[in-house]
């Protein structure tokens, strides 16, 4: 275990650094952050004396290990803009995030597992076909087009929930159903694939064979088991949460780290923009890691391979 | 998905004008939308139209312009004398305070200015401030502005430099930037409660003496960043006002009789030159013609009608300029006549200088100018002009720009609040880098005028800076760019207001019941 531990944080490590590297190379790539914090109408001088101030006239390689050994120090720099500290910023916008993303997982995963158990239970008949449906519904349809929608109905029509802000509980309701329908899908689909492999597997047929009744056929023999990817999923799909949330946020104007992240590429805001990816392909990477980690624990079969 | 939210939203204005209402101003509070989040009420450290507007409600700069009588009044400035080509002596009003109780003076003048001159004080746009060599108080009512050799435009630019308490604000040392979320200023307006996230609440001051009791007793400004939230928001009557972006949202949010759509004339206009120097390796623009036919080929009045907001119907205020800069400006000279619209004549002009089959050319743009050259461009391509759209970001823009690539540019010019026809002047002709022109008498009348005091004849000089670029069909003003306030029916704004608009913006709000003051902080 431990060994396939440490092959997987090697693995994780690197990955992080490949995206800083790249992050920070593509970000220096898109155009001059001298003149970009100086401003269209600065002159040549100008610009240099900003270049100067800020240390962008250093090599690159040079510009980059500064930043990676005070990343590593919990230093991300500051803010071009506010001047601000670049953690304090995050720290204070990923809280809403977070908060958003958790609450749309166990919303998708509320609705997506039991709809994944029926739609295997009753596979083929018209609940398999509903749950079928939605899940289609959920991956084609535009998250903005359908937070838009739910802002007219319940917002401006009938006026049942707040359409901005981060004030209460209710301020949460719309976003959560806009973002969880980004992830209920694959969750559905997975439990259901999971379930009718285990429901056709020969320890499920001697639970029958045993008088065991539906309910705990399903829920003590056949579900455990079909849910084992579906962690590996939501683990991933957390991450994916914490990231993809930039347009829900904006909507919905709930100033989390996705609109932290629009408004400093907007700003050309470039150590705001450089550290979010840093500490959101951190973040993806952790959780990728524990749900290995899960995975290798419950299953040995993974981690002798 | 805007077209689509639009008809969307103009249906449900429609359905909603017959509900009672639900808008109005509660309690004296008056709820803005911000389009982003404000992380300073702090104008040095985050320059852009939200801030502006929440820093000029807490404080006050020395001058402010009277655009009906084209001239500087004071604000916290009493009066003021020109000492020496490079010294500006300003007597400060006697008896005024900060909102802590401290008294404002002269030290506190010049503490800012050094502050934002200081060449380690990090913050962006800094270069605006380049022009400053220091300041130092002479007394508690005297204060002396030094520039680096004499700077004409020095009244126009202390418009944009708010006071600071220096003992508060130098106490914060190095963490300076923290100043914006806890400020103390002299403005009609005290920030009560800062939350980056959530937005700003402010309280009226009632110490507050250079103008007339702010009409409204709160204001709260609230960050909605996307444009269609806040149109829902405004029809469920949750914010006061609102900028529009576009004329579809004017339409659609004008249906509804509770709600109003007020333009204001700004100083920001679309503009679109050429290569006439040939260093993007296009050499067609080096023959005058060439660029004349572009610019007839450009239906000027149908891009500002169907484009801009502001641009047509009721709320119509958007013009197609006569010059790069507007009349109520210092020294912008009156006349100009830039090319009109007239295909067939810019068919003839190509067919004239041999290009009668038409040419290759990428239009570049950036940020809101994209519409605009989108637009030119078809009108380009209905000449035979084989136009395209080459989008890019400011910084890329710049690149493109300082090593020759452009071929054509559509972009804005954002005057930032400076009613001085010199900022547009120094802006194209001062910097080599922008030099896509080739005329060398363009860059002498430019420095020329950049140092030279006597206003009659920096007036003359623009006048035949101005003229060249017509003549020569260097650069042509597409249309003016005006900011329309969409506001509650009972919120009165002062449709005359104008010109520094990110200090006027605030000074509409003002007008609630009251005569408002013209521009700024004017008293």
């Amino acid at each position: 275990m431990w060994r396939y531990f440490a092959k997987r944080l090697g693995i994780a490590l690197l990955v992080v650094i490949t995206v800083s590297v790249i992050s920070f190379g593509l970000l220096r790539l898109s155009g001059d952050m001298a003149q970009s914090l100086a401003g269209e109408g600065a002159t040549a001088e100008q610009v240099t004396a900003i270049r100067q101030l800020y240390g962008l006239d250093r090599p690159l390689v040079v510009q980059y290990f500064d930043w990676a050994f005070d990343a590593v120090r919990g230093d991300l720099g500051q803010s071009l803009v506010s001047n601000q500290p670049v953690f304090e910023l995050i720290v204070s916008r990923m809280q809403v995030t977070i908060v958003l993303a958790v609450l749309s997982l166990a919303a998708a995963i509320a609705v997506a597992v039991p709809l994944g158990v029926f739609a295997a239970v009753y596979r083929n008949s018209w609940i398999d076909r509903a749950s079928l449906g939605m899940a289609v519904f959920g991956s084609a349809v535009p998250n903005f087009w359908f937070a838009l929608v739910l802002i007219y109905v319940f917002g401006v029509q009938l006026r049942w929930l707040p359409i901005s802000g981060s004030q209460s509980w209710e301020n949460f309701v719309l976003p959560t159903i806009t973002l969880s329908t980004m992830v209920m899908p694959q969750i559905m689909r997975l439990t259901r694939g999971g379930m009718i492999e285990a429901l056709d597997a020969e320890y499920v047929r001697m639970a029958w064979a045993k008088g065991l009744s539906p309910t705990v056929v399903f829920f003590k023999h056949a579900l455990p088991n079909a849910i084992l990817p579906v962690v590996t999923l939501s683990a991933v799909s957390l991450g994916f949460l914490l990231g993809g949330s930039v347009i829900v946020e904006s909507v919905f104007s709930l100033n989390g780290i996705g609109s932290l992240a629009y408004e400093s590429i907007r700003r050309a805001d470039f150590p705001v923009v450089q550290s979010i990816l840093f500490v959101l392909s951190f973040v993806y990477v952790l959780l990728t890691l524990v749900s290995d980690l899960i995975n290798a624990r419950i299953d040995p079969r993974i981690r002798l391979n | 998905m805007n077209v689509w939210f639009t008809r969307l939203v103009a249906a449900g204005a429609v359905v909603l004008a017959s509900w009672p209402a639900v808008a109005g101003i509660k309690d004296g509070t008056l709820t803005v939308a911000l389009d982003s989040p404000v992380e300073a009420v702090d104008i040095y450290m985050g320059p852009g139209a939200e801030t502006a507007m929440t820093t000029s409600a807490v404080f006050n700069p020395l001058v402010a312009y009277d655009a009906k009588a084209k001239t500087y009044v004071g604000v916290i400035a009493k009066s003021w004398s020109q000492i020496d080509p490079e010294t500006m002596e300003f007597k400060l009003e006697p008896g005024l305070t900060f909102q802590d109780g401290s008294v404002l003076d002269a030290e506190d003048v010049a503490y800012t200015i050094n502050f934002i001159s200081n060449p380690e004080t990090k913050f962006r746009l800094k270069s605006r401030f380049a022009f400053f060599a220091g300041a130092e108080k002479v007394d508690d009512l005297t204060v002396r502005v030094k520039t680096r050799g004499p700077y004409p435009m020095l009244m126009a630019r202390m418009i944009g430099v708010p006071v600071y308490p220096s003992d508060k604000h130098s106490a914060l040392g190095a963490d300076y930037a923290s100043w914006g979320r806890a400020p103390i200023g002299s403005g009609p307006y005290k920030v009560v409660k800062f939350n980056e996230s959530t937005g700003i609440e402010m309280e009226r001051w009632d110490g507050y003496k250079l103008g007339p009791a702010p009409a409204f007793k709160r204001i709260v400004f609230k960050p909605l960043p996307d444009a269609q939230t806040q149109i829902a928001e405004m029809m469920i009557g949750n914010i006061d006002v609102m900028m529009a972006k576009s004329p579809d949202q004017v339409a659609a949010l004008t249906a509804n009789p509770r709600i109003v759509a007020t333009p204001i004339s700004d100083m920001n206009f679309q503009y679109m030159y050429l290569d006439a120097v040939g260093h993007s390796g296009l050499s067609v623009f080096k023959d005058e013609r060439v660029r004349a036919a572009v610019f007839h080929a450009v239906d000027r009045d149908a891009i500002r009608k169907s484009i801009v907001a502001g641009g047509a119907g009721k709320t119509g205020v958007a013009h197609a300029m006569a010059r790069l800069c507007f009349p109520f400006q210092v020294g912008c000279p009156d006349g100009g006549t830039p090319q009109a619209y007239d295909p067939a004549k810019a068919r003839a002009l190509l067919k004239e200088a041999g290009l009668a089959d038409g040419f290759d050319l990428k239009v570049s743009t950036w940020g809101s100018s994209r519409p605009i050259a989108e637009a030119v461009v078809g009108y380009l391509r209905a000449v035979g002009i084989r136009a395209s759209v080459d989008v890019l970001t400011l910084g890329a823009y710049r690149k493109k720009q300082v090593e020759g690539g452009l071929q054509a540019l559509v972009s804005n010019y954002v005057y930032g609040g400076l009613p001085d026809t010199g900022a547009v002047v120094d802006f194209f002709f001062s910097s080599s880098d922008r030099d896509y022109f080739g005329d060398k008498r363009l860059f002498d009348l430019t420095k020329e005028a950049n140092t030279t005091l006597d206003e009659k004849k920096r007036g003359d000089l623009f006048r035949e800076t101005l003229d060249i670029v017509e003549k020569q069909a260097f650069i042509l003003p597409i249309t003016t760019d005006p900011v329309v306030v969409i506001h509650s029916a009972d919120v009165k704004v002062d449709a005359a207001t104008r010109g520094n608009i990110l200090f006027a913006r605030f000074s509409f709000f003002e007008s609630y019941g009251k005569t408002p003051p013209m521009l700024g902080w004017a008293k």
